[in-house]
């Protein structure tokens, strides 16, 4: 899902693009280094590859049909950091000329479908991927990518107030899974025939597997993911939470805000400030374990 | 110095058992046109390939008497123009002359200049208007043209065009023919194509099995091996 | 019998490549300086609540740009499906306000990021965004992708055309066998052309 420009609220927008450029840099960074001097043809080509496989239908039932989205199957054939470079790099594309998306909105679109998204499918395709489990594994991985994705989404719409009723709600974490389902699906089935029609295109080089760093940062999305919907869902149980853990003085300076023609339908109020407090400190967490992560692997490293 | 390609014994191998080229001896000299003939699978791309050092085999190659090695590669690929086979993997600047003028921006050349040659080569393949088309908005022919200019703007001493004519109708197909014919570098032109061949080249090879088999005047060539359509031996199968 | 085949990019998807090459005061501005208001632009919409004010000046540029008005209103209309569903749930929900911030506000967005696309060709503006800092793998990547987008669309929906022409069902294995001759297909076409960029001189050499 391609958030458009006007829905997400500032802070929301800043966290998410911030996280996001520090990871795609990182990514373009290891990408770099990590392929041969033919990958920018590579990625190029692998990139418009996404966009017309995506034109591609894939009937499902009754005249319904989907599409691949494709995070997983780069992540699979190319590796996590130049996936996440391509990925970018598609969502700006259509961001910028075909109208899907936002273009202020990339910072959270890139964090959602091209970090999280990659990243998430990446870590369950290496860690299931095996023999006779490849299937499984990029089942797993394209199911994963596509739910990934989608949570961080309805989360950030969610912290940028944007209620979506108990009904629609259930009908769009339904509409979710289908997609995840559908997704692993297709990548599985596109990755089977893949191996019998050309097979060394599955053995590249892998860079040596951190599973640790990506297990706790798949974790601490999953978490900050996890706590957005509850914060949405209950209100009240996270105040009284805030209350316990003595952060509730933290929404005074979110309330300050130094835009004064803030509108007011941005905030309901005590929603608002509930949901603030929870996501602060859930990225807190979050941000701590990454940092963590990353301090341990370099501590096993050195 | 008349002999500008010089290669003897040149073996490679893309997987080790599996060798593609066993041993070839060739020499081209400075303004020679020569065809390349052969089987799919025989050889000949591969060879082309190693001659600006894209893939590199063991045995003696020397290229405008430069050998094929590193420090003197980005020199030698000015020397050799390679036309590849689909021009939609060779077009890929935005415009018809920033593409054109790439080969020379490479080379170091200021952009002025460089658009200076790249208007040149253009006007040579008979391109003088619309320069700011995206190249991938062309006909085949077009498209074709702007490649190969975009390989005289570096000014070459050698062509190499891997099936020129595939993809082009019979008049765009006479359009290169008497372009080539209007060029001074030595030409090397891998084709199926004997009409074409015949028209343009006085010698030929013929590549089998990775290696030279044969060495000569073209027309003889042709019939030794009945690379024509039409078999001379009037075996040529009877409509129904 | 169904008849569905895959969408292809067709011209329309290349409109820009064609407005973004006219010869307007307005394309001959620098790209940083018209990525700039952009952005600045996009930021006040998102965050203004009166932002729509400065749609009343957006015919100016347009026409400075010598642009079909018409057709960039049309072609930032692509954004609405997708909003009017959010702002239709925003309107259940009962908070009309939203809802209709929830509908203008992408469009709005889209009016200034089509008039930039349209007045700028996309490399100047890559160009632009590496000068303010973008990473540049991601530019050089999304150059390539606009480049080759054309020729694998047409090649998906041949595959595709020919599949069905070939009295295939509309099944799944179907797709995903052309899915998988298609990413076999790239990749090839991928060592081609950096074979082809290699013989004119580009990359480094070891």
């Amino acid at each position: 899902m391609h958030i458009p420009d006007g829905y997400l609220s500032p802070p929301v927008l800043g966290l998410a693009g911030a996280t996001s450029l520090a990871t795609v840099v990182a990514a373009s960074r290891r990408a770099s280094g990590a392929l041969d001097e033919s990958r920018v043809p590579l990625m190029g080509v692998m990139g418009a590859f996404v966009f017309a496989a995506q034109m591609i239908n894939f009937p499902v039932a009754a005249g319904a049909s989907g599409h691949l989205l494709g995070s997983a199957l780069l992540a699979i054939t190319l590796g996590a950091a130049p996936a996440m470079v391509v990925m970018t790099a598609i969502l700006a594309i259509q961001a910028l000329l075909f109208q899907d998306g936002g273009v202020l909105a990339l910072g959270a679109n890139v964090l959602n479908m091209a970090v999280a998204g990659v990243g998430a499918a990446a870590w369950a395709f290496r860690l299931l991927d095996g023999g006779r489990r490849r299937r499984l594994a990029a089942f797993a991985a394209g199911a994963l990518s596509a739910l990934v994705a989608a949570c961080l989404a309805l989360a950030e719409l969610g912290a940028s107030g944007i209620r979506i009723p108990a009904g629609a709600l259930a009908a769009t974490l339904g509409v979710f899974s289908l997609t995840a389902v559908l997704e692993g699906v297709i990548t599985a089935a596109v990755l089977a025939a893949l191996e019998r029609l050309q097979p060394t295109l599955l053995e590249r080089p892998r860079p040596a597997a951190r599973p640790l760093l990506s297990g706790l940062l798949l974790a601490s999305l999953l978490l900050a993911t996890g706590g957005f919907l509850v914060a949405s869902a209950l209100p009240d149980g996270l105040e009284r939470l805030a209350e316990v853990l003595g952060i509730v003085g933290l929404e005074r300076p979110l309330m300050a805000a130094p835009l004064p023609d803030y509108e007011a339908p941005w905030l309901p109020a005590p929603w608002f400030r509930k949901a603030a407090a929870g996501l602060l400190g859930l990225a807190a967490a979050a941000a701590l374990c990454w940092a963590g992560g990353k301090w341990i692997a370099k501590w096993r490293n050195a | 110095m008349s002999c500008i390609v010089n290669a003897r014994g040149l073996r490679f191998a893309y997987e080790p058992g599996k060798e593609v080229l066993c041993g070839v001896d060739f020499q081209l000299h400075r303004g020679e046109t020569v065809a390349v003939f052969g089987r799919n699978g025989s050889g000949k791309t591969t060879f082309l390939l190693h001659l600006n050092g894209i893939l590199r085999g063991e045995g003696h190659l020397r290229v405008c008497d430069l050998p094929v090695e590193p420090p003197h590669l980005s020199l030698i690929r000015r020397k050799i123009g390679f036309l590849f086979q689909d021009p939609e993997d060779q077009l890929f600047r935005p415009t018809i002359l920033e593409d054109v003028a790439f080969g020379p921006l490479q080379a170091g050349l200021p952009r002025p200049q460089a658009e200076d040659r790249a208007r040149r080569a253009l006007a040579a393949v008979g391109i003088e208007a619309g320069l700011d088309r995206a190249p991938y908005h062309l006909s085949s022919g077009e498209k074709q043209r702007v490649a190969l200019a975009g390989i005289l703007a570096v000014e070459p001493e050698v062509l190499i065009l891997d099936e020129p004519t595939t993809h082009l109708d019979p008049p765009a197909r006479r359009a290169l023919l008497g372009l080539l014919r209007t060029l001074p570098q030595a030409k090397l032109i891998v084709t199926h194509d004997a009409a074409f061949a015949r028209a343009l080249c006085p010698r030929a090879v013929f590549f089998e099995q990775g290696r030279i088999v044969a060495d000569g005047s073209c027309e003889e060539i042709i019939r030794r091996f009945d690379w024509d359509l039409e078999s001379p031996r009037g075996t040529s199968p009877a409509p129904r | 019998m169904d008849c569905e085949v895959a969408q292809r990019v067709g011209p329309r998807h290349f409109i820009f490549d064609e407005w973004s090459r006219g010869h307007s005061p307005l394309h001959r501005l620098d790209a940083r300086a018209k990525l700039a208001a952009t952005l600045a632009l996009l930021l006040a919409t998102s965050l203004w609540k009166d932002s729509w004010v400065l749609l009343a000046l957006y015919p100016l540029p347009v026409l400075l740009a010598r642009l079909p008005l018409p057709a960039l209103l049309w072609r930032a209309a692509l954004v609405l499906p997708f909003s009017s569903l959010f702002a239709l749930m925003s309107w259940w929900g009962g908070d009309p306000q939203r809802a209709m911030a929830l509908l203008w506000k992408p469009y709005a967005s889209a009016l200034w990021v089509v008039l930039l696309m349209a007045a700028t060709p996309l490399e100047d503006v890559l160009a632009a965004a590496a000068r303010l800092g973008a990473p540049r793998l991601v530019l050089e990547v999304m150059h390539f992708i606009w480049r080759y987008l054309g020729v694998l669309s047409e090649q998906a929906w041949r595959l595709r055309t020919a599949a069905l022409a070939r009295g295939a069902d509309r099944s799944f294995e179907v797709s995903a066998s052309s899915v998988a001759v298609l990413l076999a297909s790239s990749y090839e076409r991928a060592a081609r052309v950096h074979r082809a960029l290699l013989a004119r001189g580009a990359g480094r050499f070891h």
